[in-house]
């Protein structure tokens, strides 16, 4: 190219400061727009491919545009207006779905009322009786009866823990309320931001009716009903009974005027959906005999039930799958003692248990039980990809452990015909990995959600193992 | 006159032989003879069918086939009926506690954690409603003993008899009680507890380590104090210290509380280091460091073996084989029944012990003859022997058998009451119309 | 015409080849034909028997005597020198339960059922066999005037809850009384805090179910008049079991001591027109074995524990033989997984303590609690038609030196003494195995998590 020099007409000064200034104003308003405008167009090149729904690739371009992929092949032509990514000797995944965790849940009492429930004091001899402070927190959530909660309300965008979700290349997650016994509603979430609003796939995908857990608002172990397992059971089934008859209640009023009316109720109004087998219902269950009780309680129901943990569900096999129940399956393994006494002998059971439990999922698998693999409440996401690791290790086959963190999530989840697999039309969340995503050495380095680029960086790998307690994400 | 003089001589000589006898059966209170019964003697006499026991101011003076019956000696048929040595067991804390969900009633275990000057005999309330009650299947000596922190402080050995603490003592002082941290011993409970694990552990190694080198300072003070006050009698007294000078001298066996594998070790090993006199009190694994405690050759009181087994996948009879085992293996034991409430029980420990794997004589000796020698006292107990003290057992049959029913107890001689609050309520109520 | 007869003469014929088949099986052992052979067979029905023998088929007693016959293919066991017992009946545990035995938060929760929460693997099941225990009561405890309801379950080890079940049984709900009901409240502000307000609470809560079944009367009552504005009332699943017991469809297992507190228990059943089943522990009965007797409630007790409460301290080894003696029903229980082992010995202690005889003292633990649990149809006796349920010992039961030797539930051997060693040796072998791989497999800082941890169905025992 040649420059030809060009000459200002000498016009009056001020003019050519005023041009000058014109052009000044331009150029950073163009810097800016260039600045603050993301590329909404990519094409990832030269990546090995891993579509789920089909076949690998082992040399092609994925075209991303408005948050959803364009194109994908070998042999894919780059568009002229994309953000080109050499990708090569990188491997592109779809964005991992983690179908039941607590991804940047932060559940607090806050705006619920000032105090928890009256503390226990420690009981007291004689006439002198505290008396009770009148709490501020409503009965139902004293109970741990809030099924009207949604996860999303209670998401911070900003916790750490998304963060290395993401480095460990989860791209979505199914929150879930824990507090209660009936949390709430669980929300799919893609892992972005900034705000909430932006993250939100699908705001209620699944009731969670938390038998493990501790009662709400204060409390919880301190004495308040229930504090049992089978008061907890009496709880969920005395509600559910509720729940129904505030349905046939509303109904009758509706049909026939001179019918009393019912109280309003927010919980089992919330609850309805449940009754109508319209929405699914998460129990955790582990140990066969829990499992067995989840089952009994969704016969006795007629609930759409989902099993979420199944450590043992191996043992189960049959009656998950002759009953088709989805598992969300956890890979929480139990750690070795590490006590100084030589003398110490650990139980039968509990080696037992914990030699056999990254078999299970390939037991589940071999049986043909469809399951998704899950986080639940494990603090470092990258514990959850080695323990998957450590399953295939022990059988799981590798496809299936992938499908069962794309496409079998997103079946389960309802959204498989936007995410789980990387193909033309879904939604544009996928993975680039150094190598085999559930090779320790892997790096993630980019991951893509809803099609805006995430770098990973360096720092977010180390495994809590090595680096000490209170690793990344919390 | 001759006539006159007849009369007195008769009423004369009538209260002479009036008073004589009663002079005579005021000094026999405790001397009678037993007839005729099956004799249990746990010595080298072994079983003696249709023999007697002679007892004379409480003390036994013949035992056999044949013996010479002293004039006028109060006699006992023993036909068809058993004699067995008054049973002795030989950990608990009867006399200490009452109802076990009142606290002002529990005299067995104070605050602090070094209390060597503590004794239990001095806190022994002699009309605990426990003392007759634990007496009625013939158990005629116990020990109570202190509990909590690391030296409890001293146990006594006592006759289930008598008005006072003073009446009832066969020893104010039978032992030292220590638990070397880690080992959760209490008196007559406590376990192992579940290992720490991972930095925990760690933690709790430090801590207990420094606890016993507090414990060994402690121990090396009395040494030194010792030697002080022989040098110099006018050094200023230390009643902690001087409470531990016997056991530094070897002189005061220790009560060395350890359940645990673990904590028999340390406990061996520690005793052994401080040079002292001592046995394991607890032992629930004792079996499995049997050839230890062989080879050093100490001695085991175990707690209750009607017990579960610790362990999930321990076998089912886990406690039961454990005196078994120790027997097998050479090792001393007593076994005993440390609840307060139910030391009537200390037979059926025995029993099942038997029904596990020992031998009836074997059984018999783990409640009389074996505390008697562990406890340091088997020159005037555990046997029927002549020279011992009269604590006596007569039964209707098998002292270990659950049916059997207790005729007569004989403790130093005295025939006691097997009367209790509960049999005084069955009459009672037997009676409601 | 043959033609026609023909797939008619097909089909008889088949159930005449049937028929004799099932004849023949009858007379020849099959799977499941057992003879206890030359044992000292104690009834408890009708008495003892010197040598005698037991025949097993399909889980039921098929036939008693000094001389049965072992059909063809039979397994025959000889039991010479051995005795044999109607399998133990503990009337009173909290064994196999997960994640606790008291809901004490509320005064009343009758709602709670410990068969929703059974825990088939608990090792206390197992053990408890080992001691000749075949059916049990599992309760809820006694933090409360009215607990859960409670689960008659068969030591069917290796079956999971369900396969526990006795099947049959009447269904039961706990009550409380005393010391464990006053203290037990969270916050000490939970009422009741004296006997007074316990019977307050337990008036209230029968009160309550009268009224929900007047609601639901009225109900119907409107539906079936053509009220088509009739609401339902709410089911109530803890008025529910009260309901029940109004009804004389559930049995009340009432935990009390004191004299007093059972005579309170009695007016309140009277009062409300229903009979309670047993009284748990019921330490004082003696003192009172005339209202007892008089009410019909069975007194279910301990041996010789006592003194450990206040409540507990005028309690006497002598109680179930004067409850006996006055005409009355008693049983021994164990409260208590250790006790359970052994409720031969606790059962003897009542020959001492009272003078009952063997007959009687046996009784205590097998039909005796089988009357109280309404199983006596099935359990509790050796005779024909009962399920074999059975222990041999090698000594008389009543002795401080049986041990059980093999313990049937349901015909099937659940305890052997011989294959309780061989499983031991196993179970080591399992333990190298696992501890070699699980050294191979030991994570190198690869990939740790909380566990699921121990599952919340392994559950510390309780003594109330």
């Amino acid at each position: 190219m040649t420059h030809t020099r060009m000459r200002f007409p000498s016009y009056r000064a001020g003019h050519r400061i005023w041009t000058l200034a014109c052009l000044a104003f331009l150029i950073a308003i163009s810097a800016q727009l260039v600045k603050t405008e993301e590329p909404l167009v990519f094409a990832i090149t030269n990546a090995r491919i891993i579509p789920v729904a089909g076949a690998p690739i082992e040399r092609g371009t994925i075209v991303i545009r408005r948050g959803v992929i364009e194109a994908i092949g070998a042999n894919v032509t780059a568009p002229g207006d994309a953000r080109l990514i050499d990708a090569s000797g990188l491997t592109a995944y779809p964005g991992l779905i983690d179908a039941f965790s607590d991804i940047g849940l932060e559940e607090s009492t806050a705006g619920r009322g000032a105090a928890p429930a009256a503390a226990t004091p420690a009981p007291v001899r004689g006439a002198q009786q505290p008396q009770p402070q009148p709490s501020t927190i409503p009965p139902d959530e004293r109970q741990g009866l809030t099924p009207y909660r949604r996860a999303f309300e209670e998401i911070n965008p900003a916790h750490r823990k998304i963060e290395s979700a993401r480095a460990v290349g989860i791209t979505t997650t199914s929150i879930v309320p824990r507090r209660g016994f009936f949390p709430g509603q669980g929300s799919l979430l893609n892992l972005s931001g900034p705000e909430v609003g932006a993250m939100v796939v699908k705001p209620a995908t699944s009731f969670y009716i938390n038998t493990a857990g501790r009662g709400g608002g204060g409390g919880g172990g301190g004495g308040n009903y229930p504090g049992s397992l089978m008061g907890i059971l009496a709880f969920v089934k005395q509600t559910l009974l509720d729940a129904d008859r505030y349905a046939t209640a509303w109904n009758i009023y509706r049909a026939n005027p001179g019918a009393e009316r019912p109280e309003y109720s927010r919980a089992l109004e919330a609850l309805q959906p449940v009754l109508k087998r319209e929405v699914p219902v998460i129990m955790p269950a582990n140990s066969p005999a829990e499992i067995q009780r989840a089952l009994d309680l969704a016969d006795a129901f007629k609930l759409n039930l989902m099993l979420m943990g199944c450590a043992e569900g191996g043992k189960m096999a049959p009656a998950l799958k002759s009953r088709n129940i989805p598992v969300l399956l956890a890979v929480k393994y139990p750690d070795r003692p590490s006590g100084t006494d030589p003398d110490f002998r650990e139980e039968l059971d509990s080696l037992r248990r914990r030699v056999e439990a990254p078999a299970n999922a390939a037991a589940l698998a071999r049986a043909g039980v469809r399951f998704a693999l899950v986080s639940d409440d494990m603090a470092n996401p990258r514990d959850f990809i080695n323990n998957i690791g450590r399953a295939i290790e022990a059988g799981l086959d590798k496809e299936v452990a992938l499908r069962a963190l794309t496409l079998t999530p997103a079946e389960i989840l309802g959204v498989a015909d936007r995410l789980g697999a990387i193909e033309k039309n879904k939604t544009a969340n996928l993975i680039l990995a150094t190598g085999d995503i559930f090779d320790q050495k892997t790096r993630v380095k980019f991951a893509f959600i809803d099609g805006r680029k995430f770098d990973i960086p360096e720092q977010q790998l180390a495994p809590s193992g090595t680096a000490g307690r209170g690793g990344p994400g919390r | 006159m001759a006539r006159l003089l007849q009369r007195y001589l008769i009423i004369f000589s009538g209260t002479a032989v009036l008073a004589t006898a009663l002079f005579l059966s005021a000094a026999d209170e405790r001397s009678f003879v037993i007839q005729n019964a099956k004799v249990y003697t746990l010595s080298p006499a072994g079983v003696l069918d249709r023999a007697s026991i002679v007892v004379v101011d409480g003390k036994i003076t013949q035992v056999g086939k044949t013996v010479k019956v002293p004039a006028g000696a109060q006699v006992i048929k023993g036909e068809g009926l058993e004699v067995y040595p008054g049973m002795i067991n030989a950990w608990g804390n009867i006399g200490l506690t009452g109802i076990g969900s009142v606290d002002v009633m529990n005299d067995s275990s104070d605050m602090g954690n070094f209390k060597p000057q503590l004794l239990a005999f001095s806190a022994v309330h002699p009309a605990s409603e426990h003392i007759p009650i634990a007496r009625v299947n013939g158990i005629t000596t116990a020990v109570s003993a202190p509990s909590g922190g690391i030296i409890a402080g001293q146990a006594a050995l006592l006759h289930l008899d008598g008005w006072t603490a003073d009446e009832m003592a066969v020893l104010k002082s039978a032992g030292m009680v220590i638990a070397l941290p880690g080992s959760g011993g209490r008196g007559g409970r406590g376990g192992g507890g579940a290992p720490a694990v991972g930095a925990q552990a760690g933690e709790a190694a430090r801590a207990q380590q420094q606890q016993i080198n507090q414990l060994s300072e402690l121990l090396e003070k009395a040494r030194h104090y010792a030697r002080a006050r022989e040098a110099n009698p006018a050094t200023a007294r230390d009643r902690e210290l001087d409470a531990l000078v016997p056991v530094v001298k070897g002189q005061m066996k220790v009560f060395m509380q350890a359940q645990t594998v673990r904590d028999i070790r340390t406990a061996v090993e520690f005793a052994r280091k401080e040079n002292l006199k001592f046995v394991i009190q607890g032992g629930r694994e004792a079996a499995k460091v049997a050839d230890l405690l062989k080879k050093e050759n100490v001695a085991v009181i175990l707690d209750s073996i009607v017990a579960l087994p610790s362990r999930q996948d321990d076998p089912y009879d886990a406690r039961f084989t454990v005196p078994r085992e120790l027997a097998a293996a050479g090792v001393k034991f007593a076994l005993t029944a440390p609840s307060a409430s139910d030391v009537r029980n200390l037979p059926y420990e025995a029993g099942f012990a038997q029904a596990y794997g020992l031998s009836h004589e074997e059984a018999l000796k783990t409640v009389t003859l074996y505390p008697a020698e562990i406890l340091g006292v088997a020159d005037r107990l555990g046997s029927i022997e002549p020279g011992k003290v009269a604590d006596l057992v007569v039964t209707d049959g098998d002292l270990l058998e659950i049916k059997t029913q207790v005729k007569n107890l004989f403790i130093a001689g005295k025939n006691v009451s097997l009367g209790t609050k509960h049999t005084l309520l069955y009459k009672k109520y037997m009676d409601r119309k | 015409m043959i033609d026609r007869l023909k797939p008619h003469a097909k089909i008889l014929l088949m159930f005449v080849v049937l028929a004799a088949a099932c004849a023949a099986w009858a007379q020849v052992g099959g799977p499941g034909v057992v003879l206890i052979k030359d044992a000292t067979i104690l009834t408890v029905s009708h008495g003892d028997i010197a040598k005698g023998s037991i025949l097993i088929r399909g889980g039921k007693i098929a036939e008693v005597g000094p001389s049965v016959a072992a059909p063809a293919g039979a397994t025959v066991i000889d039991a010479a020198g051995q005795f044999v017992t109607p399998g133990i009946i503990d009337p009173h545990s909290h064994i196999a339960v997960a994640g606790g035995i008291n809901e004490g938060s509320l005064a009343v929760t009758s709602m709670v059922a410990i068969e929703d929460v059974l825990d088939s693997t608990d090792i206390n099941i197992y053990r408890e066999l080992a001691g000749g225990v075949t059916t049990t009561l599992t309760m809820h405890g006694s933090a409360n005037p009215i607990g859960g309801t409670n689960a008659v379950i068969k030591l069917r080890w290796g079956k999971d809850a369900k396969g526990l079940l006795f099947q049959g049984a009447k269904p039961t709900l706990k009550f409380a009384l005393g010391e464990n009901v006053k203290r037990s409240g969270p916050n000490p502000t939970r009422y009741p805090g004296t006997r007074m307000g316990t019977e307050d609470v337990i008036r209230a809560a029968f009160i309550e179910a009268r009224n929900y079944m007047a609601q639901w009367d009225e109900y119907r009552k409107r539906a079936a008049a053509g009220d088509k504005t009739a609401i339902p009332p709410a089911r109530d699943l803890k008025l529910e079991p009260l309901v029940d017991v109004l009804r004389g469809e559930r049995t009340t297992n009432v935990h009390g001591y004191r004299a007093d507190e059972m005579l309170m228990m009695i007016r309140m059943a009277d009062e409300f027109g229903f009979k309670i089943d047993a009284f748990e522990h019921g330490l004082e009965g003696y003192k009172i074995a005339k209202e007892i007797v008089a009410h019909g409630a069975i007194v279910s007790t301990f041996a010789d524990s006592w003194g450990f409460k206040v409540e507990a301290w005028d309690a006497i080894p002598y109680n179930a033989a004067i409850i006996t003696r006055k005409g009355g029903i008693a049983c021994i229980n164990s409260d208590s997984a250790e006790r359970a082992r052994r409720l031969n010995q606790e059962a003897a202690r009542t020959m001492k303590y009272g003078g009952l005889n063997e007959q009687e003292a046996l009784a205590l633990i097998t039909l005796n609690p089988a009357k109280e649990l309404r199983v006596d149809r099935w359990v509790g006796t050796i005779d024909p038609g009962k399920d074999a349920d059975l222990v041999i010992w090698n000594r008389h039961p009543l002795s401080v030196y049986a041990v059980a030797q093999k313990t049937f539930v349901d015909g099937e051997i659940y305890f052997d003494i011989q294959k309780d060693q061989e499983m031991r040796k196993r179970m080591e072998e399992e333990r190298k195995t696992l501890e070699a791989l699980d050294k191979k497999n030991a994570p190198q800082g690869r990939g740790r998590g909380s566990a699921p941890g121990a599952s919340a169905d392994k559950t510390p025992q309780h003594q109330d």
